[in-house]
């Protein structure tokens, strides 16, 4: 089956490699005189909005900073601080299972559904059904499942009428943060669900009718045409992925915390520990440490970034 | 066609860049400085803490209106909410800050605003006459408030003079009940904890859950050990143990008993069904239809749950009680009001708004407007809060406050394990285990 693909190199950035000769030739020398002004007022807007502050998050994690007023020098200190602190430890915990445990969990339930729904009758119907759920802010859904939630909830109540009564805690502490991960996925499911059925349906449907024809199963359709043809997607979108997930927050903050305060430490993440440092309700800020644990969210979406994309690395198929 | 497009494109980045040079470097016309300068007289900025529509945003923007009619001073308030001071704080690092009064409450400003060097010490303030009273601010506000509004150092000791001139107070601890079902505590209410565990215990003979209690909001779950303790050894007590680097003073005798009560409360069924499952305001609800009798909350509660109370309820509150052979706890009071920036042009504007909101007038709008507690002594609050008032004038408030250097500590060490203990996740002697090596091993991170 895999012979049936045409498979076609192309250069990273997906063009045609470019002869020498036509590298030198007078409209590409006057097309590069241009790049320049082309580039430039977008290079200094990144540079303003981009590069700078995060310059700037490097020089304030070695400092302590209460967010006006002098700076006073810390050196690595909000790094050794940070590291020995459990709470952190906990964080990074927290932040792996979201980006790991959900991220798995959100691919495979959208690669399931992606089998699921390719040959259903009314699957624009169903795509934008699981799609529902991206559409409504995750502050929404976050406090709306408080309320589902709560002993008196719906759920519960639910629960109740089939019969079941012994049911998990769903909002005591040591459940939240699973009830989190659950609600993640939910949310996360659909966008991938979409985006993975708009990469299946560029797939020529000769190479399933093919497929068809030397008997394969829908999960060896799935394995030897679907998953090696959209294999560039799901490299990029488990880069959006790695991205988004590390910066988790609002979610967290909203189904766990009250009005101004924080939530409880276990279910703290990079992005809430961040917060908590520079904007504890109680405290002085101390963006210092919260600016150190910025710098290892950045260290570690380029890491995750980097291993995502070799992982996933190939020339892409072409058809 | 294609040769078009580059020109096209490297006109939108222009205007890009165009726009957001614009937007960085705009004009600050807003600004408090700004503001005042071209106008001939004052001109007051005010950012405050509530949002429009509140009572207190409805009150003060009366107040606004008066003070400009009887002063000729222009104000402009901008109604900010509950990240009023989040939003001041960047502010700070501009050369021209962008209002000349902060209003909101005492330990926001003296935790956040203070440290970052924004306030001014409004010492002489206090000394300015109130309108119409005969007496100072200083005399309106009293010393227990006064020592509220001033900022404390590291050990929690007041440092400076005060930077607030608060026109309302609040507090936590409070015991509330519905009138209609006990009204013989309007009277007498219970003289300590026995006395009140005994009325708890008659109430759950009656296969009632007494004590509401919302178990997600950590500082409401704390208010037991805070107040168990404070009276058992004192309002100090807390800090002493907080910020001992080897954790032994939590062994100390005292600490385990208040930690013993609050294990009896928590395993011996007292608290509503959920209280450790549930999302705020799911537990204080279940009161106010009277599904629980008593609500340890704070003086907002009656305000907070009046629109999905049970008709008729009679807001009714006592202080915490004492623990048995002891003083009561006093009352954990956060005072509000009128905080001036150090780079503010219109200082004395500010501070003669600030003694305005201070006549009788205004202090008796506080309680029927706001329905909150006013600073000013002898002005009745609520009369569901009136109880408290009366321990507030009586001097009944702890002046002794956790240092804003501890917000962390609490966060990551003692509100974390209190849970546990309020949910009876942990025995009150595994609770002072835990709190000794876990703030021992706080300390030493902290290197």
């Amino acid at each position: 089956m895999a012979s049936a693909i045409v498979v076609g190199s192309t250069t990273e950035d997906g063009r045609r490699p470019v002869g020498p000769g036509r590298r030198h030739s007078p409209f590409h020398r006057a097309r590069r005189r241009m790049f320049v002004p082309f580039v430039y007022p977008a290079l200094a807007v990144y540079m303003l909005i981009m590069v700078a502050p995060t310059l700037f998050t490097l020089w304030l994690s070695l400092n302590r900073w209460a967010g006006a007023g002098p700076m006073q020098w810390a050196g690595l200190h909000n790094y050794t601080a940070m590291f020995r602190d459990p709470v952190f430890r906990t964080s990074f915990v927290n932040t792996f299972w979201i980006v790991v445990g959900v991220g798995a969990a959100v691919f495979a339930i959208a690669f399931g559904m992606t089998i699921l729904l390719q040959d259903m009758a009314g699957r624009r119907f169903a795509r934008a059904v699981v799609f529902f759920p991206s559409l409504v802010p995750g502050i929404a859904i976050s406090i709306m499942w408080g309320y589902l939630f709560n002993p008196d909830g719906l759920v519960n109540t639910l629960l109740a009428d089939v019969g079941v009564h012994s049911h998990p805690e769903w909002l005591a502490q040591d459940n939240m943060f699973k009830v989190i991960l659950i609600g993640m996925t939910w949310l996360s499911s659909g966008v991938y669900t979409v985006i993975f059925m708009a990469a299946v349906d560029r797939i020529p449907p000769e190479l399933y009718q093919a497929a068809e024809i030397e008997g394969a199963s829908a999960f060896q359709r799935f394995r030897y045409v679907t998953f090696p043809l959209m294999k560039d997607v799901v490299s990029v979108c488990s880069v959006l992925w790695c991205v988004g997930a590390l910066k988790t927050f609002e979610f967290l903050l909203v189904f766990s915390a009250e009005s101004g305060a924080l939530p409880p430490t276990n279910i703290w993440n990079f992005a809430m520990y961040s917060y908590a440092e520079a904007f504890n309700p109680d405290g002085t800020a101390d963006y210092g440490i919260a600016a150190a644990c910025g710098v290892i969210v950045l260290l570690l979406t380029g890491l995750l970034m980097v291993l995502a994309r070799r992982v996933l690395r190939r020339d892409a198929d072409t058809y | 066609m294609r040769r078009r497009q580059p020109p096209l494109l490297a006109g939108v980045a222009l205007a890009g860049v165009a726009l957001c040079a614009s937007a960085c470097g705009g004009s600050s016309s807003g600004g408090a400085g700004a503001a005042g300068s071209g106008a001939g007289g004052d001109h007051l900025t005010i950012w405050s803490q509530w949002l429009k529509g509140q009572p207190g945003q409805q009150f003060l923007q009366a107040a606004v209106d008066d003070f400009q009619k009887q002063t000729g001073i222009k104000v402009t308030v901008q109604w900010k909410g509950n990240a009023v001071v989040k939003s001041l704080l960047p502010a700070l690092n501009s050369p021209d800050v962008p209002t000349d009064v902060v209003e909101t409450s005492a330990s926001q400003i003296q935790n956040v605003l203070y440290p970052a060097g924004g306030m001014l010490d409004l010492t002489s303030a206090y000394q300015q006459q109130v309108p119409g009273t005969g007496q100072t601010v200083a005399q309106v506000v009293g010393p227990a408030a006064t020592s509220l509004a001033t900022p404390t150092d590291a050990a929690g000791q007041t440092t400076g003079g005060p930077v607030v001139v608060p026109y309302w107070a609040s507090a936590t601890g409070v015991v509330f009940y519905n009138g209609q079902n006990f009204p013989a505590l309007e009277s007498a209410a219970p003289k300590d904890w026995d006395a009140f565990f005994s009325i708890l215990d008659a109430q759950k003979a009656k296969n009632r859950r007494p004590l509401a209690q919302d178990g997600s909001v950590t500082s409401y779950n704390a208010v037991f050990y805070n107040d168990f303790l404070a009276s058992i050894l004192g309002p100090d007590a807390l800090n002493k143990a907080e910020t001992d680097k080897t954790g032994q003073t939590w062994k100390q005798p005292g600490y385990l008993q208040a930690a013993q009560l609050v294990e009896r409360l928590a395993k011996g069924g007292y608290f509503t069904d959920g209280y450790d499952a549930s999302k705020f305001p799911a537990m204080e609800n279940k009161w106010a239809n009277n599904d629980a009798d008593f609500n340890v909350n704070g003086s907002w509660l009656p305000s907070e749950v009046g629109p999905v109370a049970a008709p008729g309820f009679d807001y009714r509150s006592f202080a915490f009680p004492a623990v048995a052979g002891h003083s009561a706890p006093p009352l954990n009071v956060t005072v509000s009001g009128i905080g001036v920036l150090k780079s503010s042009k219109h200082q004395a504007a500010a501070e003669k708004f600030a003694a305005f909101l201070l006549q009788r007038g205004y202090q008796e709008q506080v309680a029927t407007e706001m329905q909150n507690i006013p600073i000013a002594k002898d002005v009745p609050a609520p009369p569901a809060v009136q109880a408290v008032k009366q321990a507030i004038d009586a001097g009944q408030v702890n002046t002794v406050r956790s240092p804003a250097s501890l917000a962390d500590y609490n966060a990551k060490i003692y509100f974390g394990l209190d849970d546990k203990l309020i949910f009876g996740k942990l025995s009150a002697a595994q609770f002072i285990d835990s709190m000794s090596s876990d703030s021992a091993d706080y300390w030493k991170s902290k290197g």
